[in-house]
């Protein structure tokens, strides 16, 4: 059977599907990179360009040697352009006529790096590859009435030769938003297409020939992982079938006070007891939490908080007590932990979690001066006996080769209950990485 | 205390009719913080009868140092 397999932010926006009642995508696997086998296909975004129309995409050329159009759209034989191309080793953008109004050569592109070029992002009027500004937009764009094509030139309504590519990611603006944002994906028969993340819509390849990939390290979810978190959540059912009349309010309040979170955000450098004791909460909306140091105490006694979307913890130094007595928690997506020094009763009494991420890179910022078995670095998850096998691996494999490092040796504590779940081979491997990174497990 | 270290992964077993602890994790009674009077619950030390030893301890000296074994049931 073929298992679908979701990433960081879909906990929320599948749920937004399902609430409206619509079906997500069969997505089975992300994908880093997709790139032509041959010179037909290509994707047609459907999007036509205007004046306050950007875009932007992250690619690496695999070579760029001829006169190849990336992404873009030509109205006719005269200088109504919209594209961004390679050729002979430099990149150059198109606003109607690369000959008159656009900056002609501009960025050396190499083929061993990856490229992030932009044309009017957000309506900026700058082009931008690789952070480095080139002459700005001064002209008005032309009136274009075709579709911009992806990986060949719309010429016309013809598709013109195929870019040599790996394309990461591709974003279309409209004025200051986002309108598409594509990202590669296989689709549950192993098809390479892209995944529009705002239609949540698949687009497949307008042209003939195929498609190569690689698939992302780190595939995070299964569709049962999923499914039973959303089924949590209870949109999924038809409340009637159990006597109900409606959707329990409380899901509805819960959905509402998150949209409220989210629409009164304030970043901050400090988060502690953010929504401590807040039994009103029950899914943490995604906000920026990019700037936070210390999430100490965050959700401390959210006692009705069931999901928390990825949140930025980059810069977070303070984990104590974040998610302290959040019992009803289920789901918690990765948390970095690369600055992390103190992990004291982070998950306590978090007895119901069950899927988590793993604290990206814990221990990294261990000093080699603090003791053996400290209490601050200690992760301890032995409250939370229902996390699957998965998951513990996830918390193993993403510990820190503290040992490397110099530190003293340090305590991940999952309990006997998940211990006696790590019986698969990759259990068995995880905890022996876990032991020669110089954590003791028990 | 038995250090098996050929297997994969290496094994710090308690002896039977015993378990492990950290030797500095030892039970606090349920009290309230006094900066920020906050209760501060009780702590229960953490026992296993099996243990996954990180790298650092090779010898059955180095878990001493680090780990203590008790009968169960006589816990102090």
């Amino acid at each position: 059977m073929a298992m679908k397999l979701y990433e960081e932010n879909d906990v929320q926006n599948i749920a937004n599907a399902i609430r409206a009642k619509q079906t997500p995508p069969l997505i089975s696997k992300w994908l880093e990179y997709i790139e032509p086998a041959g010179e037909e296909p290509y994707f047609n975004t459907g999007y036509i360009p205007t004046d306050t129309t950007g875009i932007k995409l992250e690619v690496k050329y695999n070579e760029t040697i001829n006169d190849r159009v990336s992404v873009g759209v030509r109205e006719n034989q005269g200088n109504t352009r919209f594209f961004i191309a390679v050729s002979g080793g430099y990149g150059y953008w198109g606003w109607n006529s690369f000959t008159s109004t656009n900056p002609g050569y501009g960025p050396a592109i190499d083929t061993t790096s990856k490229h992030i070029i932009s044309m009017n992002y957000l309506n900026n009027r700058k082009h931008i590859c690789d952070n480095t500004e080139y002459p700005p937009i001064t002209a008005t764009l032309s009136k274009i009435t075709r579709p911009i094509f992806i990986f060949r030139f719309n010429r016309s309504g013809n598709p013109g030769s195929c870019a040599d590519m790996k394309l990461y990611s591709l974003e279309i603006t409209e004025g200051n938003s986002v309108v598409k944002k594509f990202v590669p994906v296989l689709d549950t028969n192993n098809i390479p297409c892209l995944y529009e993340e705002i239609s949540k819509v698949l687009y497949y390849n307008a042209g003939g020939g195929s498609f190569n990939y690689k698939e992302k390290e780190t595939q995070r979810y299964t569709v049962s992982q999923m499914a039973s978190a959303i089924n949590s959540i209870g949109n999924t059912r038809d409340w009637s079938e159990i006597g109900y009349t409606s959707e329990p309010a409380f899901i509805q309040a819960g959905i509402d006070y998150a949209k409220e979170i989210q629409q009164n955000w304030v970043t901050s450098t400090d988060y502690s007891y953010k929504f401590s004791g807040d039994s009103e909460l029950i899914f943490m909306p995604m906000v920026d939490t990019s700037d936070g140091t210390n999430f100490s105490a965050m959700f401390n006694y959210c006692d009705n908080l069931e999901i928390v979307p990825q949140l930025n913890t980059l810069n977070g130094t303070n984990f104590w007590r974040m998610f302290y007595k959040c019992s009803a928690l289920r789901i918690i997506l990765q948390l970095d932990a690369s600055n992390v020094i103190n992990f004291s009763d982070t998950f306590r009494d978090c007895s119901n979690l069950k899927i988590f991420n793993g604290f990206k890179n814990a221990g990294m910022n261990f000093s080699t001066s603090k003791s053996a078995d400290s209490s601050d670095y200690e992760i301890r998850l032995s409250y939370s006996s229902r996390l699957t096998e998965e998951s513990l691996i996830n918390v193993l494999t993403n510990l820190y080769d503290i040992a490397t490092k110099g530190c003293n040796v340090q305590k991940c504590t999952l309990g006997s209950a998940n211990i006696a779940k790590l019986t698969s081979q990759a259990g068995q491997a995880a905890l022996t990485q876990a032991q020669n990174y110089g954590w003791t497990i028990s | 205390m038995v250090l098996i270290n050929h297997t994969q992964p290496r094994l710090l077993l308690a002896d039977e009719g015993k378990h492990i602890r950290d030797i500095n994790d030892v039970y606090v009674p349920e009290h309230e913080d006094e900066e920020t009077h906050e209760i501060i619950p009780e702590h229960i030390p953490y026992y296993a009868t099996v243990i996954f030893p990180g790298v650092q301890i090779q010898t059955l000296e180095q878990a001493e140092e680090l780990y203590v074994e008790e009968v169960v049931g006589e816990e102090n």
